[in-house]
């Protein structure tokens, strides 16, 4: 990798979109219609207000930042102390996030695919790939998003077109049924996979230059859309009753594609999607809690990464059933995504904001 | 040393094949019957012998069809579907299931509980075709083979092709039956499939067929009665969503027989829900072709055209009314309601009383399109 360009602004929009994308698309959709059913694409239209706001505030930021690493700016801006405290909670967020994503795709596979194989199989080989990834660095990983990617999105659409002998889009009203309550707290949920655009901060040390405001509203848009696009189909192929009980809706709407007399299943095509979400994600995670600590490539950054992995394997398989699993993430885990990303995106903005009152224009 | 490294790689890849599966080894069921009996769940499942999938070619045993009928019984439905693994001598796989054929006494007690259970143990896949029946599911299961075609062209597992043809009763799949059994104001047609051994005589010797012989009314999961050919009749206008073709046949005044085929349907309900009582207004655009006018002159489009608007009409009435005394809302009323008017929906409902026996039929006005009178032309009038 020596003396190659450093990624596109394209690679990079493609990489968020498998890394964040799952998220959207996938993980946040079951959660979304538990809590909202009928709602629920209301919810995400409404997330739109917060989410805008947000993009406001990481473009502020990013126009600040510019290319350097987070945390060598925060340690500028704001000191050592709230620096290292920076790097601690993130690291914690990344590494929680790679462990949930790693378990829901292991959990996923076994109850779909691979009931007869131990999850410590399937763990063990999807993280020998993340790891793999995330030592050859992001460069590595936004490349292999550009070449994963196209097929993943063709895969979509795919679905989401075979799939209309299925949907009916009277099931979207009436809204509103349970009142307003249970909207609002949707659009928390929707905001927890739709803030996590702010991971686009840790990606633009890799690049030239910063997305700039209309590269950053097309992802936001991206984004928006993969959480509508499968919540909806949800919706109006199932009924919202059944969708919100299912545990992967957007598996389930696989599961029904087919098309002529012959071909009547062609679910195998969505490990394909699930696992390059997964994977890069994981990977990113894991590149980004290094990158908290030790820049360069080194023995001691490898040996950060294999031990990050080593750890995930088991924690993926011994720690939760999946019915806690779920249960957790319902409850706890994806509004505190949601205020976490929230919270550290203000004390970078203000952080951003420290600059032009302590320092003027120097550069 | 990378060579190496493949090749270990490769070499690892082969536990892959510790549990491989071949097509043979496995019993691929066809078709599913769920039947409720004393408190108990009664499953049958429907195997095709292989030679019978495929459709043959050159030399053909004819006469009877190799389907075998597994029984299983439980407490609850994947408890049957336990039952019949000890005596199957190999895998039992149930995602290739086409149909599935529920018994009256099962829609009547536990049709939730028996869907909730097959599509939670991820056997089923959410595309089955769904039957209703009150025969017995076992000789429907064997009805279901003609002459040397293969069973998996028969009405039962591909109902499409006769739909395509006959458009007696829209076929159903399990995604659409949850309609029924989960929204909270929506009534599904469930088909309710009969055999009859009327039609068909192989080597002299009557062979039972199954056939569609109406529906039943799904709502809120439970079953709301059946559904008439002469409520078909009218819900084939207003409630089905899709229409290929349907004969129409009319008695001209010199007794002049004249045969229409329906090929479309258009229906706009408009529901005056603030009135009391509710009413319904009906507009049905028809198209048609003439498929016999008879050989008498007598026959001329016009006539035709307003003799098909007046029977269409009295056609849905007559379905309206038969079916609001049996409380079948089969134009899916309550579901328009919900939909657009929640508040209203919500109001009327908190009445208690069955939705339809609130609602009043209106005016009904069927516009008749005739758009060719196929090989023989017809006068205009």
């Amino acid at each position: 990798m020596i003396n190659t360009p450093k990624p596109t602004k394209l690679q990079a929009i493609m990489t968020l979109m498998l890394t964040v994308g799952i998220t959207n698309h996938v993980f946040i959709i079951p959660a979304l219609l538990q809590i909202a059913k009928r709602d629920a694409w209301v919810s995400v239209i409404l997330a739109v207000i917060p989410f805008a706001l947000m993009i406001g505030l990481i473009l502020f930021a990013s126009s600040r930042i510019g290319t350097q690493p987070l945390p060598d700016w925060i340690r500028h801006r704001l000191g050592r102390i709230p620096a290292f405290l920076f790097q601690c909670a993130l690291s914690l967020f990344f590494f929680v996030t790679a462990w949930f994503s790693l378990f829901d795709t292991v959990m996923w596979m076994k109850v779909t695919f691979l009931p007869y194989t131990p999850l410590i199989a399937t763990s063990i080989i999807l993280m020998a790939l993340c790891l793999i990834g995330a030592l050859k660095g992001m460069k590595a990983i936004t490349l292999t998003s550009a070449i994963l990617l196209p097929l993943v999105v063709i895969l979509g659409f795919y679905v989401a077109i075979v799939n209309v002998e299925h949907k009916d889009y009277h099931l979207l009203f009436p809204l509103f049924e349970f009142g307003w309550s249970p909207v609002l707290r949707g659009v928390l949920y929707a905001c927890s996979g739709l803030f996590e655009l702010f991971f686009i901060l840790f990606l633009h040390p890799y690049l030239k230059a910063p997305l700039n405001k209309k590269q950053m509203i097309i992802l936001a848009v991206i984004l928006f859309g993969l959480t509508l696009g499968p919540l909806t189909g949800a919706i109006v192929e199932f009924n919202p009753f059944e969708a919100a009980i299912q545990r992967y809706p957007a598996y389930e709407e696989w599961r029904i594609a087919g098309f002529g007399k012959y071909v009547s299943q062609t679910d195998f095509f969505s490990i394909y999607q699930w696992l390059s979400g997964s994977c890069i994600r994981i990977s990113f995670a894991l590149i980004i809690i290094a990158d908290m600590w030790i820049k360069r490539s080194s023995r001691k950054r490898a040996t950060l990464l294999v031990s990050v992995t080593v750890l995930l394997v088991p924690l993926s398989c011994y720690v939760f059933t999946d019915v806690m699993f779920q249960h957790l993430m319902i409850r706890y885990i994806f509004p505190a995504n949601a205020y976490f990303i929230a919270f550290m995106t203000l004390v970078v903005f203000a952080a951003a904001l420290v600059r032009t009152s302590k320092k003027g224009r120097s550069a | 040393m990378r060579a190496a490294l493949a090749i270990l790689t490769l070499i690892l890849l082969l536990t892959g094949c510790w549990d491989m599966k071949e097509a043979q080894d496995i019993n691929f069921v066809t078709a599913l019957g769920v039947d409720y009996v004393n408190g108990r769940y009664v499953i049958y499942a429907q195997l095709l012998d292989f030679a019978e999938i495929a459709k043959q070619e050159g030399k053909v045993e004819t006469g009877s069809a190799k389907i075998w009928i597994g029984k299983g019984e439980g407490k609850t439905v994947t408890d049957a579907m336990n039952s019949v693994y000890p005596a199957s001598q190999q895998m039992t796989l149930w995602t290739h299931v086409r149909a599935i054929v529920f018994s009256k006494a099962l829609l009547d007690n536990r049709l939730p509980e028996a869907i909730n259970g097959l599509i939670r143990s991820r056997d089923l896949r959410y595309t089955p075709w769904v039957y209703g029946t009150d025969k017995e599911i076992p000789i429907i299961f064997s009805s279901i083979s003609l002459l040397n075609e293969s069973a998996l062209n028969s009405e039962l597992l591909d109902p499409e092709e006769i739909f395509k043809q006959y458009s007696f009763m829209e076929p159903l799949r399990i995604i659409k039956l949850m309609n029924g059994v989960k929204e909270p104001a929506t009534t599904t047609l469930l088909p309710l499939i009969s055999y009859t051994d009327k039609v068909w005589k192989g080597n002299g010797e009557p062979v039972p067929q199954v056939k569609l012989a109406g529906a039943y009314a799904i709502a809120q999961g439970s079953n709301r009665g059946r559904v008439d050919p002469i409520m078909l009749q009218g819900a084939r206008y207003v409630s089905f969503k899709r229409f290929d073709k349907f004969p129409l046949t009319l008695m001209l005044d010199d007794e002049t027989a004249v045969a229409l085929s329906i090929i479309h349907s258009d229906p706009k309900v408009r529901f005056d829900a603030r009135g009391t009582p509710p009413s319904v207004q009906i507009q049905v655009r028809v198209k048609t072709y003439i498929t016999e006018a008879g050989s008498a002159d007598e026959a001329n489009a016009e006539k035709i055209r307003m003799l098909a608007k007046k029977q269409i009409e009295a056609e849905i009435r007559r379905s309206f009314t038969a079916a609001k005394a049996h409380n079948i809302d089969l134009f899916n009323l309550e579901e328009k309601l919900y939909r657009n008017d929640l508040a209203r929906w919500k109001q009327l409902h908190s009445q208690g009383k069955p939705f339809i026996s609130l609602v009043d039929f209106g005016e009904v006005n069927v516009q008749v399109e005739i758009s060719h009178a196929s090989s023989y032309k017809v006068q205009n009038h």
